[in-house]
Protein backbone atom coordinates (compact mmCIF):
# COMPACT_ATOMS: atom_id res chain seq x y z
CA UNK A 1 0.00 0.00 0.00
CA UNK A 2 1.31 3.44 -0.93
CA UNK A 3 0.95 6.82 0.69
CA UNK A 4 -1.69 8.85 -1.15
CA UNK A 5 0.48 11.96 -1.01
CA UNK A 6 4.06 10.89 -1.69
CA UNK A 7 3.78 7.33 -3.01
CA UNK A 8 6.16 5.93 -0.37
CA UNK A 9 5.24 2.78 1.56
CA UNK A 10 2.19 3.56 3.69
CA UNK A 11 2.23 2.97 7.42
CA UNK A 12 -1.51 3.20 7.97
CA UNK A 13 -4.58 2.61 5.86
CA UNK A 14 -7.78 4.46 6.72
CA UNK A 15 -10.68 2.56 5.21
CA UNK A 16 -13.28 5.07 6.38
CA UNK A 17 -11.45 7.75 4.36
CA UNK A 18 -10.51 5.33 1.54
CA UNK A 19 -6.87 6.32 1.79
CA UNK A 20 -3.44 5.43 3.19
CA UNK A 21 -0.53 7.51 4.46
CA UNK A 22 3.12 7.29 5.39
CA UNK A 23 4.14 8.50 8.86
CA UNK A 24 4.78 12.10 7.85
CA UNK A 25 1.63 12.55 5.82
CA UNK A 26 -0.53 10.79 8.37
CA UNK A 27 0.60 13.33 10.99
CA UNK A 28 -0.24 16.15 8.57
CA UNK A 29 -3.64 14.62 7.77
CA UNK A 30 -4.50 14.03 11.42
CA UNK A 31 -3.42 17.47 12.63
CA UNK A 32 -5.28 19.18 9.79
CA UNK A 33 -8.48 17.31 10.64
CA UNK A 34 -8.28 18.19 14.34
CA UNK A 35 -7.52 21.82 13.52
CA UNK A 36 -10.56 21.89 11.23
CA UNK A 37 -12.72 20.48 14.05
CA UNK A 38 -11.35 23.10 16.46
CA UNK A 39 -12.13 25.92 14.02
CA UNK A 40 -15.51 24.65 12.81
CA UNK A 41 -16.90 24.11 16.30
CA UNK A 42 -14.94 27.03 17.86
CA UNK A 43 -13.44 24.78 20.51
CA UNK A 44 -10.42 26.92 21.42
CA UNK A 45 -10.34 30.71 21.14
CA UNK A 46 -7.37 33.06 21.06
CA UNK A 47 -7.79 34.23 24.65
CA UNK A 48 -8.45 30.80 26.12
CA UNK A 49 -6.29 29.27 28.84
CA UNK A 50 -6.90 25.53 28.47
CA UNK A 51 -5.98 22.62 30.71
CA UNK A 52 -5.90 19.02 29.47
CA UNK A 53 -7.38 16.18 31.50
CA UNK A 54 -4.64 13.55 31.28
CA UNK A 55 -4.89 9.90 32.28
CA UNK A 56 -1.69 8.43 30.88
CA UNK A 57 -3.56 6.81 27.99
CA UNK A 58 -3.08 7.43 24.27
CA UNK A 59 -5.94 9.89 23.82
CA UNK A 60 -5.13 12.42 26.49
CA UNK A 61 -1.37 12.31 25.99
CA UNK A 62 -1.78 12.62 22.22
CA UNK A 63 -4.03 15.62 22.72
CA UNK A 64 -1.47 17.24 25.01
CA UNK A 65 1.34 16.70 22.51
CA UNK A 66 -0.87 17.80 19.60
CA UNK A 67 -1.73 21.10 21.32
CA UNK A 68 1.93 21.79 22.03
CA UNK A 69 2.78 21.12 18.36
CA UNK A 70 0.09 23.56 17.32
CA UNK A 71 1.54 26.22 19.61
CA UNK A 72 -1.32 26.03 22.10
CA UNK A 73 0.10 26.04 25.60
CA UNK A 74 -1.88 23.87 27.99
CA UNK A 75 -1.09 22.42 31.39
CA UNK A 76 -2.40 19.03 32.50
CA UNK A 77 -4.52 17.75 35.34
CA UNK A 78 -4.36 14.15 36.57
CA UNK A 79 -6.45 12.33 39.15
CA UNK A 80 -4.41 9.67 40.92
CA UNK A 81 -7.06 7.11 41.87
CA UNK A 82 -4.74 5.01 43.99
CA UNK A 83 -5.09 1.86 41.85
CA UNK A 84 -1.70 0.33 42.66
CA UNK A 85 0.73 -0.09 39.76
CA UNK A 86 -1.82 1.14 37.21
CA UNK A 87 -1.94 4.61 38.78
CA UNK A 88 1.80 4.65 39.43
CA UNK A 89 2.73 3.78 35.83
CA UNK A 90 0.13 6.22 34.45
CA UNK A 91 1.65 9.05 36.46
CA UNK A 92 5.16 8.13 35.30
CA UNK A 93 4.04 8.34 31.65
CA UNK A 94 2.33 11.68 32.27
CA UNK A 95 5.41 13.13 33.95
CA UNK A 96 7.57 11.96 31.04
CA UNK A 97 5.32 13.79 28.56
CA UNK A 98 5.15 16.88 30.81
CA UNK A 99 8.97 16.95 30.80
CA UNK A 100 9.05 16.46 27.02
CA UNK A 101 6.69 19.33 26.24
CA UNK A 102 7.77 21.51 29.16
CA UNK A 103 4.36 21.88 30.77
CA UNK A 104 3.04 21.65 34.30
CA UNK A 105 0.66 18.97 35.59
CA UNK A 106 -1.68 19.36 38.56
CA UNK A 107 -2.07 16.08 40.41
CA UNK A 108 -4.97 15.24 42.69
CA UNK A 109 -4.20 12.22 44.90
CA UNK A 110 -7.39 10.42 45.92
CA UNK A 111 -5.57 8.43 48.66
CA UNK A 112 -4.21 11.65 50.21
CA UNK A 113 -7.60 13.36 50.35
CA UNK A 114 -9.83 10.37 51.13
CA UNK A 115 -7.31 8.27 53.02
CA UNK A 116 -8.00 5.33 50.69
CA UNK A 117 -7.98 4.38 47.01
CA UNK A 118 -10.98 4.63 44.67
CA UNK A 119 -11.97 1.01 45.20
CA UNK A 120 -12.37 1.57 48.97
CA UNK A 121 -14.06 4.93 48.41
CA UNK A 122 -16.58 3.19 46.13
CA UNK A 123 -17.16 0.42 48.68
CA UNK A 124 -17.87 3.03 51.34
CA UNK A 125 -20.40 4.69 49.05
CA UNK A 126 -21.85 1.33 47.98
CA UNK A 127 -21.24 2.28 44.37
CA UNK A 128 -19.22 0.66 41.62
CA UNK A 129 -15.67 2.09 41.26
CA UNK A 130 -16.46 3.66 37.83
CA UNK A 131 -19.34 5.65 39.31
CA UNK A 132 -17.24 7.01 42.21
CA UNK A 133 -14.32 7.65 39.83
CA UNK A 134 -16.54 9.63 37.43
CA UNK A 135 -17.98 11.74 40.23
CA UNK A 136 -14.55 12.60 41.68
CA UNK A 137 -12.96 13.23 38.27
CA UNK A 138 -15.75 15.60 37.15
CA UNK A 139 -15.40 17.51 40.39
CA UNK A 140 -11.61 17.69 40.39
CA UNK A 141 -11.33 18.64 36.70
CA UNK A 142 -13.77 21.48 37.25
CA UNK A 143 -12.08 22.49 40.51
CA UNK A 144 -8.68 22.89 38.91
CA UNK A 145 -10.20 25.19 36.29
CA UNK A 146 -11.95 27.34 38.90
CA UNK A 147 -9.02 27.49 41.34
CA UNK A 148 -6.10 27.82 38.91
CA UNK A 149 -7.68 30.20 36.41
CA UNK A 150 -8.15 27.88 33.41
CA UNK A 151 -11.27 28.70 31.42
CA UNK A 152 -11.36 25.60 29.24
CA UNK A 153 -11.07 21.89 30.05
CA UNK A 154 -9.97 19.73 27.12
CA UNK A 155 -10.50 15.98 27.14
CA UNK A 156 -9.23 13.27 24.80
CA UNK A 157 -12.63 11.70 24.04
CA UNK A 158 -12.53 10.25 20.55
CA UNK A 159 -15.04 9.15 17.91
CA UNK A 160 -15.25 5.61 19.29
CA UNK A 161 -15.93 6.86 22.84
CA UNK A 162 -18.71 9.10 21.59
CA UNK A 163 -20.18 6.52 19.23
CA UNK A 164 -20.24 3.89 22.01
CA UNK A 165 -21.87 6.27 24.50
CA UNK A 166 -24.41 7.35 21.90
CA UNK A 167 -25.11 3.73 20.98
CA UNK A 168 -25.73 2.88 24.65
CA UNK A 169 -28.03 5.86 25.13
CA UNK A 170 -30.02 5.01 22.01
CA UNK A 171 -30.15 1.31 22.84
CA UNK A 172 -31.77 1.97 26.21
CA UNK A 173 -33.43 5.27 25.14
CA UNK A 174 -31.79 7.20 27.95
CA UNK A 175 -33.36 10.48 26.93
CA UNK A 176 -31.98 12.27 30.00
CA UNK A 177 -28.42 11.67 28.67
CA UNK A 178 -29.03 11.37 24.94
CA UNK A 179 -29.03 15.05 24.02
CA UNK A 180 -26.49 16.15 26.61
CA UNK A 181 -23.45 14.95 24.66
CA UNK A 182 -21.74 17.56 22.59
CA UNK A 183 -18.35 18.41 21.18
CA UNK A 184 -18.29 21.53 23.37
CA UNK A 185 -20.15 22.21 26.62
CA UNK A 186 -20.50 25.83 27.66
CA UNK A 187 -19.50 27.24 31.04
CA UNK A 188 -22.36 27.72 33.48
CA UNK A 189 -23.04 30.27 36.17
CA UNK A 190 -19.36 30.88 36.89
CA UNK A 191 -19.23 27.48 38.59
CA UNK A 192 -18.78 25.05 35.73
CA UNK A 193 -15.91 25.44 33.28
CA UNK A 194 -16.26 25.18 29.53
CA UNK A 195 -15.36 21.74 28.16
CA UNK A 196 -14.30 20.66 24.68
CA UNK A 197 -13.28 17.45 22.91
CA UNK A 198 -10.94 18.18 19.98
CA UNK A 199 -10.63 14.46 19.00
CA UNK A 200 -14.42 14.05 18.80
CA UNK A 201 -14.31 13.12 15.11
CA UNK A 202 -11.05 11.12 15.15
CA UNK A 203 -11.28 7.37 15.53
CA UNK A 204 -9.50 5.56 18.33
CA UNK A 205 -7.32 3.85 15.70
CA UNK A 206 -6.23 7.20 14.27
CA UNK A 207 -5.39 8.56 17.72
CA UNK A 208 -3.42 5.41 18.59
CA UNK A 209 -1.50 5.71 15.30
CA UNK A 210 -0.78 9.36 16.06
CA UNK A 211 0.59 8.35 19.48
CA UNK A 212 2.78 5.57 18.03
CA UNK A 213 4.17 7.70 15.19
CA UNK A 214 4.77 10.65 17.54
CA UNK A 215 6.71 8.38 19.91
CA UNK A 216 4.34 8.97 22.81
CA UNK A 217 4.90 6.41 25.52
CA UNK A 218 1.40 5.78 26.90
CA UNK A 219 0.01 3.14 29.21
CA UNK A 220 -1.26 0.14 27.23
CA UNK A 221 -2.90 -1.56 30.18
CA UNK A 222 -6.54 -0.96 30.84
CA UNK A 223 -7.89 0.24 34.16
CA UNK A 224 -8.46 -3.01 36.12
CA UNK A 225 -12.01 -1.89 36.93
CA UNK A 226 -12.96 -1.51 33.26
CA UNK A 227 -13.18 -5.29 32.73
CA UNK A 228 -16.62 -6.24 31.47
CA UNK A 229 -17.64 -2.61 30.93
CA UNK A 230 -20.55 -2.20 28.53
CA UNK A 231 -18.69 0.56 26.66
CA UNK A 232 -16.08 -1.94 25.51
CA UNK A 233 -18.80 -4.32 24.29
CA UNK A 234 -20.45 -1.47 22.38
CA UNK A 235 -17.12 -0.53 20.85
CA UNK A 236 -16.69 -4.14 19.70
CA UNK A 237 -20.13 -4.14 18.05
CA UNK A 238 -19.48 -0.80 16.35
CA UNK A 239 -16.03 -2.04 15.31
CA UNK A 240 -17.65 -5.04 13.58
CA UNK A 241 -20.01 -2.69 11.75
CA UNK A 242 -17.07 -0.53 10.75
CA UNK A 243 -15.26 -3.57 9.30
CA UNK A 244 -18.24 -4.35 7.07
CA UNK A 245 -19.10 -0.76 6.27
CA UNK A 246 -16.20 1.68 6.80
CA UNK A 247 -17.25 5.16 7.91
CA UNK A 248 -20.31 3.99 9.89
CA UNK A 249 -19.08 5.41 13.21
CA UNK A 250 -18.30 8.77 11.68
CA UNK A 251 -21.72 8.95 10.02
CA UNK A 252 -23.41 7.95 13.28
CA UNK A 253 -21.70 10.66 15.36
CA UNK A 254 -21.83 13.36 12.69
CA UNK A 255 -25.53 12.62 12.19
CA UNK A 256 -26.06 13.03 15.92
CA UNK A 257 -24.25 16.39 15.93
CA UNK A 258 -26.42 17.60 13.05
CA UNK A 259 -29.61 16.55 14.81
CA UNK A 260 -28.38 18.14 18.05
CA UNK A 261 -27.70 21.48 16.33
CA UNK A 262 -31.13 21.47 14.71
CA UNK A 263 -32.79 20.63 18.00
CA UNK A 264 -30.92 23.37 19.86
CA UNK A 265 -31.91 25.92 17.24
CA UNK A 266 -35.52 24.83 17.50
CA UNK A 267 -35.44 25.14 21.27
CA UNK A 268 -33.93 28.61 21.06
CA UNK A 269 -36.67 29.62 18.64
CA UNK A 270 -39.26 28.30 21.07
CA UNK A 271 -37.53 30.07 24.00
CA UNK A 272 -37.27 26.77 25.92
CA UNK A 273 -33.57 26.89 26.63
CA UNK A 274 -33.72 29.29 29.57
CA UNK A 275 -36.87 27.91 31.09
CA UNK A 276 -37.32 25.24 33.72
CA UNK A 277 -33.84 25.05 35.23
CA UNK A 278 -32.74 26.77 38.40
CA UNK A 279 -29.14 26.19 39.39
CA UNK A 280 -28.44 24.98 42.93
CA UNK A 281 -25.04 24.97 44.58
CA UNK A 282 -23.30 22.98 47.28
CA UNK A 283 -23.30 25.00 50.55
CA UNK A 284 -19.80 23.67 51.40
CA UNK A 285 -17.83 24.25 48.20
CA UNK A 286 -20.14 26.09 45.81
CA UNK A 287 -20.11 23.33 43.15
CA UNK A 288 -23.39 22.88 41.28
CA UNK A 289 -25.52 20.19 42.86
CA UNK A 290 -29.00 18.77 42.56
CA UNK A 291 -29.77 20.25 45.97
CA UNK A 292 -27.80 20.15 49.25
CA UNK A 293 -24.16 19.05 49.29
CA UNK A 294 -22.50 17.89 46.09
CA UNK A 295 -21.34 14.27 45.66
CA UNK A 296 -17.72 15.13 46.48
CA UNK A 297 -18.57 16.85 49.77
CA UNK A 298 -21.03 14.13 50.71
CA UNK A 299 -18.29 11.56 50.16
CA UNK A 300 -15.89 13.44 52.44
CA UNK A 301 -18.62 13.69 55.08
CA UNK A 302 -19.32 9.98 54.75
CA UNK A 303 -15.71 9.27 55.75
CA UNK A 304 -15.81 12.06 58.39
CA UNK A 305 -13.10 14.02 56.61
CA UNK A 306 -12.78 17.81 56.41
CA UNK A 307 -13.22 19.51 53.03
CA UNK A 308 -10.02 19.37 51.00
CA UNK A 309 -9.23 19.56 47.28
CA UNK A 310 -5.49 20.16 47.18
CA UNK A 311 -3.27 19.58 44.17
CA UNK A 312 0.37 18.59 43.85
CA UNK A 313 2.16 20.44 41.06
CA UNK A 314 4.74 18.80 38.85
CA UNK A 315 6.89 20.58 36.32
CA UNK B 1 21.74 -20.97 10.61
CA UNK B 2 21.43 -20.33 14.32
CA UNK B 3 24.39 -20.41 16.68
CA UNK B 4 24.03 -22.41 19.87
CA UNK B 5 23.56 -19.28 21.90
CA UNK B 6 20.89 -17.88 19.62
CA UNK B 7 19.11 -21.21 19.57
CA UNK B 8 19.09 -21.35 23.37
CA UNK B 9 17.73 -17.86 23.45
CA UNK B 10 14.91 -18.79 21.10
CA UNK B 11 14.23 -21.94 23.05
CA UNK B 12 13.86 -19.97 26.28
CA UNK B 13 11.63 -17.39 24.73
CA UNK B 14 9.45 -20.06 23.20
CA UNK B 15 8.91 -21.84 26.48
CA UNK B 16 7.15 -18.71 27.75
CA UNK B 17 4.78 -18.71 24.81
CA UNK B 18 1.23 -19.87 24.83
CA UNK B 19 0.34 -22.79 22.60
CA UNK B 20 -2.61 -22.02 20.34
CA UNK B 21 -3.43 -23.40 16.88
CA UNK B 22 -1.01 -22.22 14.23
CA UNK B 23 1.76 -21.65 16.76
CA UNK B 24 4.88 -23.71 17.33
CA UNK B 25 4.38 -26.35 19.94
CA UNK B 26 7.80 -27.96 20.19
CA UNK B 27 10.79 -26.07 21.55
CA UNK B 28 12.99 -28.31 19.39
CA UNK B 29 11.25 -27.16 16.19
CA UNK B 30 11.40 -23.64 17.46
CA UNK B 31 15.19 -23.85 17.71
CA UNK B 32 15.60 -25.43 14.29
CA UNK B 33 13.53 -23.01 12.27
CA UNK B 34 13.88 -19.30 12.68
CA UNK B 35 10.38 -18.29 13.66
CA UNK B 36 8.73 -14.91 13.86
CA UNK B 37 8.28 -13.27 17.23
CA UNK B 38 5.11 -11.37 17.98
CA UNK B 39 4.35 -9.46 21.14
CA UNK B 40 0.67 -9.16 21.82
CA UNK B 41 -1.02 -8.04 25.05
CA UNK B 42 2.29 -8.26 26.89
CA UNK B 43 3.00 -11.89 25.89
CA UNK B 44 5.44 -13.25 23.33
CA UNK B 45 4.13 -15.55 20.61
CA UNK B 46 6.15 -17.44 18.03
CA UNK B 47 4.92 -18.26 14.54
CA UNK B 48 6.42 -20.94 12.32
CA UNK B 49 7.02 -18.65 9.41
CA UNK B 50 6.82 -15.03 8.34
CA UNK B 51 3.51 -13.86 6.94
CA UNK B 52 1.43 -10.89 5.87
CA UNK B 53 0.12 -8.59 8.58
CA UNK B 54 -3.47 -9.40 7.54
CA UNK B 55 -2.72 -13.12 8.00
CA UNK B 56 -1.15 -12.47 11.40
CA UNK B 57 -4.28 -10.64 12.56
CA UNK B 58 -6.40 -13.54 11.30
CA UNK B 59 -4.22 -16.03 13.19
CA UNK B 60 -4.60 -14.01 16.36
CA UNK B 61 -8.34 -13.73 15.65
CA UNK B 62 -8.35 -9.98 16.10
CA UNK B 63 -9.86 -7.25 13.93
CA UNK B 64 -7.77 -5.00 11.73
CA UNK B 65 -9.95 -2.04 12.73
CA UNK B 66 -9.24 -2.52 16.42
CA UNK B 67 -5.50 -3.16 16.18
CA UNK B 68 -2.28 -1.64 14.91
CA UNK B 69 0.81 -3.62 13.99
CA UNK B 70 4.28 -2.25 14.64
CA UNK B 71 7.27 -3.96 13.00
CA UNK B 72 10.72 -2.78 14.03
CA UNK B 73 9.21 0.31 15.67
CA UNK B 74 7.32 1.33 12.51
CA UNK B 75 3.61 1.10 11.85
CA UNK B 76 2.80 -1.26 8.99
CA UNK B 77 -0.32 -1.81 6.87
CA UNK B 78 -2.18 -5.07 6.37
CA UNK B 79 -0.45 -5.88 3.08
CA UNK B 80 3.03 -5.65 4.65
CA UNK B 81 5.03 -8.91 4.68
CA UNK B 82 6.67 -9.53 8.05
CA UNK B 83 10.15 -11.06 8.06
CA UNK B 84 11.52 -13.69 10.42
CA UNK B 85 13.85 -11.33 12.21
CA UNK B 86 11.29 -8.53 12.57
CA UNK B 87 10.39 -7.39 16.02
CA UNK B 88 6.58 -7.33 15.81
CA UNK B 89 4.11 -5.86 18.24
CA UNK B 90 0.32 -5.93 17.95
CA UNK B 91 -1.36 -3.02 19.70
CA UNK B 92 -5.00 -3.09 20.72
CA UNK B 93 -6.44 0.37 20.18
CA UNK B 94 -9.76 -0.03 21.95
CA UNK B 95 -9.81 1.32 25.47
CA UNK B 96 -12.27 2.64 27.97
CA UNK B 97 -14.69 1.56 30.58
Amino acid sequence: MKCRVCGQTASISLRSHKTAFCDTHFLTFFEKRVNTTIRRYRLIGDGDRPVVAVSGGKDSLSLWVFLTRMGITADGVYVDLGIGDYSRVSLEKIKAVADRIGRKVHIFHVPDVFGRGISEVAKGLRRVPCSACGMIKRYVMNKVCMDKGYNLLLTGHNLDDEAAALFGNVLYWKKEYLWRKDIVLDAKDGHLSRKAKPFFLCSEREVAAYAVISGIDYIYEECPFSKGAKTITYKGILGSLEEVSPGTKLMFVKGYLKELREMKEMRQDDGEAAAGFEAQFCPVCGYPSGGGECGFCRTLQKFELPYSARFEEYG
Amino acid sequence: MLSGQAADKLLCAHQRCETIPGFLTSPRRCAKKLPMYVNWEGKDYVFEKPMLVSRLLQELKVSAEGHLVVANNRLVTEDHRLDADDSVKVIRVVSGG
